[in-house]
């Protein structure tokens, strides 16, 4: 025992320069408290009979302090006039007749010992503290000790702990049985949320990707993972960037180009965890866009999100999406015909646009002009714009709410918004393009836009849900 | 080797928590008013009985002295007496009308040191009918604060003024009797008390905190101490065991948390935990050491102005959430109070509050004679007064919580400058032993209280160092 306690005092005090105190030695011993200083002291004094000066001692003296001479109390208030009038008794004291007992226990370095015992007017005990290499310039160090103790050594059992190092015992403690507090929970979400939004588009495209995977959508990936944070915005950008580049290229290409973006998507997704649930969605909401209203749209992506994490959530929503756009579908067809029915004269323009509107998918090679400009808002608002696009075309609805029956003026409007979203000029020609995108066309540039904004969409609500 | 030292046992004692100061909602949509008129309405026929019986058939200079109901109902140059609540007009004080009339809506200056004004000050004493001012020697000469209760004495004057020539406070409640220390025990009881421990969290870690929790679970110390430790049945933290956050934290840690605070509010707010504005330390080390000691000694925690807790008085509970290691204790050693705090411990009754009250007292009145203050808070039969005029409190509804029905034994109140004591004696045989808790932090002072004779005791808890030129 000896040997052990000389052996580890001598590494951790002589070799590694640290301080130790009784209590941190009892626990790295397991020994009683009392024992642990006797140690401590059989140390030190050996130490310094081989080398003096090579071990540094604290020591806590307790005992009975000189009498100090008692602060005079404080009486500032004459109570002359209180007394005259009240019968009670004179509750206040002289204060200086009380003198409260005082003991003292006092941490104090070797060479203040004696200095320390003098004050004293009785000193009950004197015990080792701590032994350390060198004079401490401050005793505030000592603390250290205490938190590497608690820091290092789990409290055992209260009664174990008396009988073990000398805790005084209270056997009446009950602790309650629970697990140990839990870590503090990892603080990035944020990434998986990130993630799987991502995810959904990439992983619809991925069968298409498969066939070709060109060196610039490679690039794309590699990209868009360092940028997973910003994934938002470097992605659009990479997203723009390579339709552009496909643009140049022939309708094949793009298609190629589309396809390896989507994979770089889907990478990424992968890599972060969970694709499958959302293979199965995006093709629905590849689906969705066809109804003409992107508002509608809009509106079932957030609640897709929301379940992104399970797969029995996306399952269900992926019914949802299905059931919504059936339902958009009939609606639109009684539309339509509601539509030709009232307004058969004015139809000639109406009809023309209905068609896209309603049947998109058909509708979309054929007619490209007309529906490039409900597509271009979306496209170009990037994130923060998305909602504007959204408002476009409610205002759309409205007009043709507000012109009432008249088809010929909604026609009209259509227009409006076009050129107003339009204003980007390059991009009219790609617009039609994403529009069939969207609805598993080939043309490629703008399904990658298309597919982009769902994502940032998607992003966005994610992250929505995650600061809940 | 292992028997060579006995474990001392820890002394036991019964511990009673008083609900007195437990809040069961949390509504803070009512107004304040009601809790002066529920005090009113406990207070009034306490004074009322005391003045009648002192004052009744009294006559002053022919004149019979009546008593007048109602504070308006009061005829100039008659001689009556009539109870209400004490206001006191100062200047000086916070006021938030003032404030708003003024069009300050920006943070308040730093409060004062002392509200009271000589030259201004006026004395009200009001109740549900209206309000008469009060002077005189007697009045301007007694320590009343806002809030306080009692019944007053004397003739209106041509000015309109109450000249007051005795006043009567409800004095201190009734008693229970004290167990007296039966002659088997032998060993000393004492429960410990102490407050401000101002625990920062910060790498050193007072040196005196740990010497006490060390001296506390027995292990410092020879054995004449280790058995007087063991007979410290109880710790009571009377408040502040955390220190200000806003004082104590490194100025580089406070601007780098406002510049990544700066940088979340440009990406957009961010809710619930937030690890470059909340600092867990403190809480952490203070969870750290109550568990430690919660394996030995009973804690009571009570929340203080610093402490984590509602800041409107009465503080409720810590959550026991904020301590993951000592919350095991919890229902056993350790037991997490409300501020003010009420409890009994072997039948002897403690009363205590961390300090805001005394210290808001402390701004109305002339001097610092704490002890006094706490003594007049007992005979004002009302913890907190000053609350809600310009201490924050609960809006109460159904009865002022504050109101001291039963006389305790020990009145502590925590968080003072210094450690005092004294008793205070009641007309009917009431003794409270008074004492100011020092802020341990301040003075590494620990007080224990014999449970047997109620007399207090001081360890003091040091480190001399040697300075090294």
């Amino acid at each position: 025992m000896a040997a052990e306690y000389t052996s580890f005092l001598a590494a951790r005090v002589l070799n590694d320069q640290k301080l130790i105190t009784y209590r941190l030695l009892s626990r790295e011993l397991k020994i009683h408290v009392t024992k642990a200083k006797e140690y401590l002291a059989a140390f030190h004094e050996s130490e310094n009979r081989k080398k003096s000066g090579s071990c540094h001692a604290t020591y806590v003296v307790t005992g009975l302090p000189k009498p100090v001479v008692p602060a005079p109390p404080k009486t500032d208030h004459d109570h002359d006039t209180y007394m005259e009038s009240s019968p009670v008794p004179e509750p206040t004291q002289d204060s200086s007749e009380e003198t409260v007992k005082t003991s003292s226990v006092i941490l104090v370095a070797e060479e203040q010992l004696e200095e320390v015992k003098e004050s004293l007017q009785e000193v009950t005990s004197i015990h080792i503290y701590s032994i350390e290499p060198g004079p401490l310039k401050d005793l505030l160090l000592v603390a250290d000790a205490s938190t590497e103790l608690y820091s290092r050594f789990q409290d055992p059992e209260p009664v174990e702990k008396s009988k073990l190092y000398g805790t005084t015992l209270n056997k009446y403690i009950k602790k309650r049985e629970g697990a140990a507090p839990p870590p503090p929970p990892p603080p990035s979400t944020k990434s998986s949320t990130y993630v799987v939004p991502v995810k959904k588009p990439s992983t619809a495209k991925e069968p298409a990707a498969a066939a070709a995977a060109t060196p610039a959508a490679t690039q794309n990936t590699k990209d868009s993972r360092k940028e997973a944070k910003d994934f938002f915005s470097s992605a659009r950008a990479k997203k723009e960037e390579t339709a552009k580049t496909t643009q140049a290229a022939d309708s094949s290409s793009s298609s190629k180009a589309k396809i390896p973006l989507k994979r770089g998507q889907s990478d990424l997704m992968s890599s972060f965890s969970n694709a499958q649930p959302k293979k199965t969605k995006q093709p629905e909401k590849e689906k969705s866009p066809p109804p003409p209203d992107f508002m509608d749209v809009d509106d079932d992506e957030p609640e897709e999100q929301e379940p992104v994490d399970e797969e029995a959530r996306a399952a269900e929503a992926a019914k949802q999406e299905e059931l919504r756009q059936k339902r958009m579908k009939d609606e639109e067809d009684l539309r339509k015909m509601m539509d030709d029915d009232d307004e058969e004269p004015m139809s000639s323009k109406p009809t023309d646009d209905s068609p896209p509107n309603s049947a998109p998918s058909d509708a979309a090679a054929a007619s490209p002009a007309e529906d490039s400009p409900a597509p271009t808002p979306s496209a170009s608002a990037a994130a923060p714009g998305r909602r504007k696009a959204k408002r476009k075309v409610t205002k759309k609805i409205r007009s043709k709410d507000e012109n009432g029956y008249i088809v010929t003026r909604e026609v009209t409007e259509w227009e409006e918004f076009s050129e107003d979203d339009v204003p980007a000029p390059a991009k009219p020609a790609a617009k039609p393009n994403a529009f069939a995108a969207m609805k598993q066309a080939p043309s490629s540039q703008k399904g990658k836009k298309g597919s982009g904004d769902g994502a940032g969409k998607k992003v966005n609500i994610a992250s929505f849900f995650q600061k809940k | 080797m292992t028997n060579e030292t006995p474990p001392f046992e820890r002394q036991q004692t019964v511990y009673k928590t008083d609900p007195q100061f437990q809040l069961d909602s949390h509504s803070y949509q009512t107004q304040y008013v009601d809790i002066y008129f529920l005090r009113l309405a406990q207070l009034k026929p306490i004074v009322e009985a005391a003045g009648s019986e002192r004052w009744d058939g009294m006559e002053i200079a022919g004149e019979g002295v009546r008593r007048v109901e109602r504070v308006l109902d009061v005829r100039q140059g008659e001689l009556c007496w009539v109870a209400g609540t004490v206001y006191m007009e100062m200047p000086l004080k916070p006021n938030v009308l003032e404030d708003i009339s003024k069009d300050h809506f920006i943070s308040a200056p730093p409060s004062r040191q002392k509200y009271r004004d000589f030259q201004k000050d006026e004395i009200m004493l009001e109740d549900e009918s209206g309000r008469i001012r009060l002077i005189g020697t007697t009045i301007t000469h007694e320590t009343l604060v806002t809030g306080c209760v009692i019944a007053v004495m004397g003739t209106e004057t041509a000015s309109g003024e109450f000249e007051v020539v005795d006043i009567i406070f409800p004095e201190l409640p009734p008693q229970p009797e004290r167990p007296l220390p039966s002659s088997t025990t032998t060993n000393k009881r004492y429960i410990g008390l102490i407050s401000g421990l101002s625990i920062t969290g910060s790498l050193h870690e007072s040196i005196e905190t740990h010497l006490l929790v060390e001296y506390l679970l027995g292990e410092t110390g020879g054995p004449a101490d280790i058995s007087k430790s063991s007979s410290i049945s109880r710790l009571i933290i009377a408040g502040n065991s955390l220190a200000d956050p806003h004082l104590h934290a490194p100025e580089d840690a406070v601007a780098a948390a406002t510049t990544t605070a700066s940088a979340a509010r440009s990406k957009g707010k961010k809710y619930g935990y937030d690890a470059a504005a909340y600092n867990p330390k403190p809480t952490t080390t203070l969870d750290t050491l109550l568990s430690d000691l919660c394996t030995s000694i009973s804690v009571t925690l009570m929340p203080g102005e610093n402490d984590p807790a509602n800041a409107s008085l009465p503080q409720q509970k810590m959550h026991p959430t904020m301590f993951p290691q000592t919350k095991f204790y919890t229902g056993s050693t350790f037991i997490p109070s409300t501020n003010p705090c009420a409890c009994e411990i072997d039948g002897v009754r403690f009363l205590g509050t961390g300090g805001q009250t005394i210290d808001d007292i402390f701004k109305y009145v002339d001097g610092d004679d704490r002890l006094d203050m706490m003594e007049k808070t007992l005979r004002w039969r009302h913890v907190a007064p000053t609350a809600p005029d310009t201490l924050w409190c609960y809006p109460f509804q159904e009865v002022d919580q504050f109101i001291v029905d039963t006389c305790p034994h020990i009145y502590f109140v925590g968080n003072q400058p210094e450690f005092g004591t004294r008793l205070a004696v009641g007309a009917n045989d009431q003794v409270v032993r008074l004492i100011t808790v020092p802020k341990f932090a301040e003075t590494g002072e620990l007080v224990l209280i014999d449970l047997d004779t109620l007399e207090p005791e001081v360890i003091c808890f040091k480190s001399k160092s040697v300075a090294i030129a």
